[in-house]
């Protein structure tokens, strides 16, 4: 099981390098509503950052305010160790790819692509981009999207993976330093989603650019981030690299948000114990208990079918858990008895403020 | 309720065609209510003078005499010309006015923004009349009596239509676009010409036609500034022909559908577009 | 939920909270630079709206017939149009007008807006395009066509009287029909005009609503009533205000060109004696002072609405 789980020597987590982009005590408040209370976090130069969290937790505040496109009403923000809190938004040397791509609908992917090339080109006569670069830089970037037979169609005329590809390349045909992705994934029919994944992963890889990607989605996150970002109600509640996350959650916010089943949580002598369905496994009453292990039992409610298995909900004594069950392991009916143990290495304690205990 | 069922099926058939029959009647009433004297005046036009009391819709012989006394004694060519003038004139000035201003507030939102807001939507309120004393004086002053000057740009103080219009229509483009081109690196300059300008296109049209055709009707601003019968708009003109002909009715209704019919056209072929812009910027 | 949510405002920005006055949209507050772009808008608005309403206002206290020097006459100006019984009938006629419009600004529009609301097609676009053209014809067009009409010896009017063998009519020559002539001349513009902005009202409702109805097995009355009606009451209240307010000027152009404000003053209108008086007797200083008593009314009126409206948003 262990060797499934991103382990903590990640390269990019022993780089030592400066953090691309650092926010310290950033706070905004929107009306009445306080969308960021005191935010301190750094994205590590190179990574592919992602933050996460419910809705609300002002995740896209953030991303806004990296891209310039919101200021701060206090705190600093740094990109690449420059305070750029009071800077405009085209002048930060960031890109951003939005949730509805954003593409101009009267120019053609081409036009959509060069624009901000072209306005380059416009700004500084005799340093920018000629039209022979621009026209070499957009077929660069087309190639490397497949975008290359696409390039005199409107926006329109897309498809979604289409326009999602259009957005990219946009954004990259500046070659920024710092890419912004906002909610990639959202868009796209769930079959387009694994290859968009792996096409955003690709990217990164081959650029090298930083990436910095809000979803609210923690399978995306956990599956394309090598830092991992977690926010709840306008702050951070953890960061680090993904496996540390979900191995050693910091509070019973991130340890629910992430991984799917959800964690199961039972009150026990005034702590809150937490275990993975995944890591718990199905007992029979002639079955030793390990040494500190956890007991749980209950009666089956109702099972789903996840095709090599099945997740059981069950309810007993002890509240309500989830139950992974896999090909091969005894088939559950509603009705049926289970009963789980628990590795203590497995388990997770919280205190009544939510906060692990050691 | 114990009609079989196929009877219930077949009454429900007829009421609902009685209904339709009944809203195509009421509507085509109406059109034909609104339309009649307008069609009676052209048709009227078509008749021989001695026919021109008569109770039968078209003559029995038809013609075009009323239009070519109209068109040798009246300076029609002059007056549909300076019309047309004054309107381009007056509908680009709007529009150029009401695009900048538009832009401003929804992408600058100045402080001043509801300031400026109410002095436009009170601006609509204030009537002609209580104005025209000091516009003509002004106009006078500068020297535009008389000229296309004084019939265009005094008639741009009336922009706040267009105005609001437009701002509508600027709020309703995704904010994500505007900010999009701003990481390009887009000046508020060129977000105005590559993105927000592409966006009210349609708007723009529709406007443009509704200034045009509401100021090619324009008739007490001219009266004043342009007197003169035969150097002035077509609408004062034909309420002169009225006066001057004394009740020449052949003639004077051939005048009047000269002057109405490019309009008519100019409308029909854009109706779509103008009601369309109505619907759909959502006005209030 | 993983659908991309694209509201009227363009992305979905989970996490941020509700907009509120669009402050959020564009960044906090205003952005410096935007008073070049407003800058037309406002000489034009300066210049020839607000910089004559406040010449009018100086010029309603003096005396000036445009060939001699302007005089100060203080309050005369005042006191004399409100003992002046032209002035007065007019101003009594003005309200008559907005009266007798209310129900062809309200009342028609509506049901005709909601008639082609309710079967959308190819024929409601037809009838909705002939409905709107009265706005659209010159207005100068159609009273000639109608003073051609309602010719008293030779009009279609007479002439169908006659074979009825009823005595002739001149309704626009007779003091007595004269202000319900100009109204049915004037109705059929503000109609059309209205049946737009209800159209635009309507068009705002969500369609399925009517199907949902249905299926609840509404009549076509009970959907009516209680789907369609209530999203027009905002704009039935705003229009009738706006009737009230500016039917004088809907009347204006028929005025000039039918009766000159005649006969006897039956037709006229504060707006046509504003006209009158400034460029027919050429008396500046009441023609403005006149401006000025129109401007105070509707500024009391349009007050009262704001207020109304504001009081009710408070509930």
């Amino acid at each position: 099981m262990t060797a499934l789980l991103p382990s903590a020597s990640r390269p990019s987590d022993r780089t030592p390098a400066p953090p691309h982009v650092e926010l310290a005590g950033v706070t905004r408040t929107f009306g009445t509503t306080l969308a960021l209370a005191g935010v301190d976090l750094a994205v590590p130069a190179g990574s592919l950052t992602v933050i996460v969290g419910p809705s609300g937790c002002g995740k896209s505040t953030i991303l806004r305010m990296i891209a310039g496109l919101d200021a701060p009403d206090s705190g600093t923000l740094r990109i690449a160790g420059d305070d750029v809190t009071a800077r405009a938004a085209g002048e930060r040397d960031v890109a951003m790819v939005f949730q509805d791509y954003a593409l101009f609908p009267h120019m053609t992917v081409e036009g959509n692509i060069s624009f901000g090339l072209r306005l380059q080109a416009r700004h500084h006569r005799r340093s920018g981009p000629g039209r022979d670069e621009i026209r070499a830089r957009v077929g660069e970037v087309c190639a490397l999207l497949g975008l290359d037979n696409l390039l005199h169609r409107r926006p329109a005329q897309l498809s979604g993976g289409q326009r999602q590809r259009v957005a990219l390349a946009r954004a990259i045909v500046r070659r920024p330093a710092l890419l912004l992705l906002d909610e990639p994934l959202s868009a796209l029919d769930p079959q387009l989603r694994a290859s968009a994944r792996a096409e955003i992963r690709r990217l990164h890889r081959e650029l090298g650019t930083t990436l910095v990607l809000v979803t609210h989605d923690q399978h995306e996150a956990l599956s394309m981030a090598t830092h991992l970002i977690v926010m709840d109600q306008g702050t951070v509640a953890q960061s680090g690299n993904p496996g540390e996350l979900y191995r050693h959650p910091c509070n019973e916010l991130v340890a629910t948000f992430l991984g799917t089943p959800r964690m199961n949580l039972h009150d026990r002598d005034g702590v809150r114990i937490g275990w993975r369905p995944a890591d718990g496994r199905s007992a029979t009453h002639r079955d030793g208990v390990p040494p500190g292990a956890f007991l749980v039992d209950g009666v089956v409610e109702s099972c789903e079918f996840t095709g090599d298995g099945q997740h059981a909900r069950c309810a007993g004594p002890d509240g309500t858990f989830v139950l992974v069950q896999r090909e091969g392991e005894s088939w559950l009916e509603p009705g049926d008895t289970a009963r789980v143990t628990v590795p203590a290495a497995r388990l997770h304690r919280f205190g009544p403020d939510g906060r692990r205990l050691p | 309720m114990s009609e079989p069922a196929e009877n219930s099926t077949l009454g429900r058939r007829h009421r609902v065609r009685l209904a339709v029959a009944g809203w195509h009647l009421t509507l085509g009433t109406l059109c034909a209510l609104t339309a009649f004297p307008l069609l009676w005046a052209v048709l009227t036009s078509l008749k021989p003078a001695n026919e021109v009391f008569t109770t039968t819709p078209l003559s029995a012989h038809p013609t075009l005499d009323n239009y070519a006394d109209v068109l040798t004694r009246w300076p029609a060519g002059e007056l549909i010309g300076r019309t047309a003038v004054m309107a381009t004139g007056v509908a680009v000035g709007q529009l150029v006015i009401a695009v900048l201003a538009a832009f401003a507030l929804a992408y600058f939102r100045p402080g001043a923004r509801p300031l400026v807001l109410g002095l436009t939507t009170v601006s609509l309120a204030i009537p002609p009349q209580a104005l025209i004393v000091p516009q003509f004086l002004l106009t006078a002053r500068l020297g535009w009596l008389d000229t296309e000057a004084g019939l265009i740009v005094p008639q741009l103080g009336s922009s706040a239509l267009a105005v609001l219009v437009l701002l509508q229509h600027v709020e309703a483009l995704p904010p994500s676009l505007i900010a999009a081109a701003r990481l390009e690196g887009a000046r508020p300059a060129e977000l105005l010409w590559h993105v927000v300008l592409p966006g009210l296109r349609p708007a723009v049209a529709a406007l443009g036609v509704l200034v045009f055709i509401t100021t090619w009707n324009e008739y007490l601003w001219p009266l004043l500034v342009t007197p003169d019968a035969l150097h002035t708009t077509v609408q004062v003109g034909l309420a002169q022909f009225e006066t001057a002909e004394g009740i020449n009715y052949g003639g004077l209704l051939a005048a009047a559908t000269l002057t109405s019919l490019p309009i008519v056209l100019v409308y029909l072929a854009a109706s779509r577009r103008i009601t369309d812009a109505f619907l759909t910027s959502g006005l209030r | 939920m993983t659908a991309a949510t694209t509201t009227r405002w363009g992305t979905s920005m989970r996490g941020a909270p509700p907009r509120r006055g669009g402050s959020t949209r564009r960044g906090r507050g205003g952005k410096p630079g935007g008073w070049a772009y407003l800058t037309p808008l406002l000489a034009a608005l300066g210049v020839w709206i607000y910089g004559p309403a406040l010449i009018t206002l100086v010029l309603s206290f003096t005396e000036w017939s445009l060939t001699d020097t302007p005089t100060w006459a203080g309050p005369d100006n005042f006191r004399t149009l409100l003992a002046d019984g032209d002035f007065l009938r007019s101003a009594g006629q003005t309200v008559l007008y907005a009266l007798a419009l209310l129900p062809f600004a309200t009342f028609v529009p509506l049901v005709v807006a909601t008639m082609l609301w309710m079967r959308p097609g190819r024929a409601a676009v037809a009838y909705r395009s002939l409905l709107f053209l009265p706005v659209m014809v010159a207005p100068v067009s159609v009273a000639v066509a109608w003073r051609f009409l309602l010719d008293p010896l030779n009009g279609l009017l007479a002439i169908g009287l006659r074979a009825v063998g009823l005595p002739p009519v001149d309704l626009l020559g007779d003091p007595s029909t004269a202000l319900v002539t100009i109204v049915l001349v004037t109705a059929a513009r503000v109609t059309a005009f209205n049946m737009l902005l209800y159209g635009a009202a309507l068009s705002g409702l969500d369609r399925r609503l009517l199907e949902a109805a249905r299926l609840e097995r509404a009549t076509a009355w009970e959907t009516l009533r209680f789907v369609v009606l209530p999203q027009l009451v905002r704009p039935t209240v705003v229009l009738a205000l706006l009737s009230l307010v500016l039917a004088g000027q809907w009347t204006f152009t028929n005025v000039a060109v039918l009766t000159q404000g005649g006969p006897d003053n039956a037709t006229d209108s504060v707006y046509y004696r504003i006209y009158t008086l400034g460029f027919g007797f050429f008396q500046i200083g009441p023609a403005s002072a006149a401006a000025m008593l129109v401007l105070a009314a509707l500024a009391v009126v349009g007050t009262a609405a704001v207020l109304a409206r504001r009081g009710r948003r408070y509930e």
